[in-house]
């Protein structure tokens, strides 16, 4: 359990942004990590987001609204999102909304960036 | 399932997202105490989170300053310090209960899960992770008041209580995309609804149910320990997601 604290950093490599979120995602944090999406989705030359969630360990369904927002921009911007390494108490509340398999999701950051 | 007697623990907050970090880890801590496995802890944590921010966004507009109350109760019993190691729990009760706008049960219905959009999954989860759901009128507030009682078995097999209807979750909009992508890449973005972050539910075979089900549920991930690094940004109840105010209310009927 943790104090429902959210953290997010961001790189860039090349046409690649990597987003670090580290915490808790709900309702509460959501609009951080909301926030940081869409600033690097903005970013000129943006063609792949990959969003590394090693450092989330609770994610509620404001964490996968947020998610599928991401995607639809994405969508819409022709750029990849991808997620990279979910913890299982993650990626499991992405198979309960059937979401596993809508989103590009891999183990880690590396795989990611080019998968 | 129902039980009888007092909740072993009754707690009041404000409608403020800021405790729900708080809210979870005091259902996570009770629950594996009693004997739940780590995994089941984390659902019902899920599921309590999940309830409450329907009570605050649906049932009090996002309001931070109204009570919602809290009730866990041991279906079996507790140990007691004479019976140290025991644990005579075979499920938990977790009740939810506001003072909001009752809503008619048999108007809230459930979304597609096949429409690939946010929002909408609160309900879902909540009937996928416990065992029992069920919502209902409250009766001792002059007409006002919702209360979700949500049950899950210590020993649950696998399955889910899979068929409930929220009474505050939005009802289903029209927006939907293609979904079905398996890499994010771009593809037909008709019809993507943007900004609406809210979370409703999004059920198919919904029904009303008052029985409990015992079919245990799908395994969610529990909650741990998330470590805090670089910088320390911490939302507010005033840094709620940008959820359609118009779909809440309306679909709320408040």
């Amino acid at each position: 359990m943790s104090s429902g604290k959210l953290d997010v950093a961001s790189r860039r490599e090349g046409d690649t942004a990597i987003l670090s979120p580290v915490g808790d995602i709900d309702i509460n944090s959501q609009p951080i990590l909301s926030a940081a999406i869409k600033q690097i989705q903005t970013d000129a030359g943006l063609a792949r987001l990959v969003i590394d969630l090693a450092g989330v360990g609770y994610m509620d369904s404001s964490g996968v609204a947020t998610l599928v927002q991401a995607l639809q921009t994405a969508r819409k911007k022709s750029t990849k999102l991808v997620l990279a390494a979910p913890q299982p108490r993650v990626l499991t509340i992405l198979q309960i909304a059937r979401l596993d398999t809508v989103f590009r999701v891999v183990a880690d950051v590396e795989t990611a960036k080019t998968g | 399932m129902t039980m009888d007697g007092p909740a072993n623990i009754r707690l009041q907050i404000e409608s403020n997202t800021l405790f729900l970090s708080g809210v979870r880890e005091l259902v996570y801590h009770v629950a594996s105490r009693i004997g739940f496995a780590d995994e089941h802890c984390g659902q019902m944590a899920l599921a309590t989170d999940e309830a409450i921010c329907n009570v605050i966004r649906h049932g009090y507009g996002r309001a931070a300053d109204r009570p919602i109350w809290i009730s866990l109760r041991c279906v079996g019993g507790v140990a007691t310090p004479e019976t140290q190691g025991s644990y005579p729990t075979t499920g938990l009760e977790i009740t939810i209960e506001d003072e909001a706008r009752q809503v008619d049960l048999t108007q809230i219905k459930s979304r597609d899960l096949d429409e690939i959009r946010p929002g909408g999954l609160g309900v879902h989860i909540i009937q996928q992770v416990m065992d029992e759901v069920r919502y209902e009128h409250r009766e001792d507030l002059g007409g006002k008041g919702m209360r979700l009682t949500m049950v899950k078995l210590r020993t649950a097999p696998t399955g889910g209580a899979a068929a409930q209807q929220s009474a505050h979750e939005p009802k289903p909009d029209a927006s939907r995309c293609s979904g079905g992508s398996n890499n994010g890449s771009a593809q037909g973005g008709s019809g993507l609804k943007q900004g609406d972050a809210g979370l409703g539910n999004s059920v198919q075979n919904s029904s009303i149910q008052t029985d409990s089900k015992q079919t245990g549920s799908i395994q969610t991930g529990s909650i741990q320990t998330g470590s805090i690094q670089t910088g320390s940004i911490q939302g507010s109840a005033a840094n709620c997601p940008a959820g359609d105010p118009k779909r809440s209310a309306k679909e709320h009927g408040r």
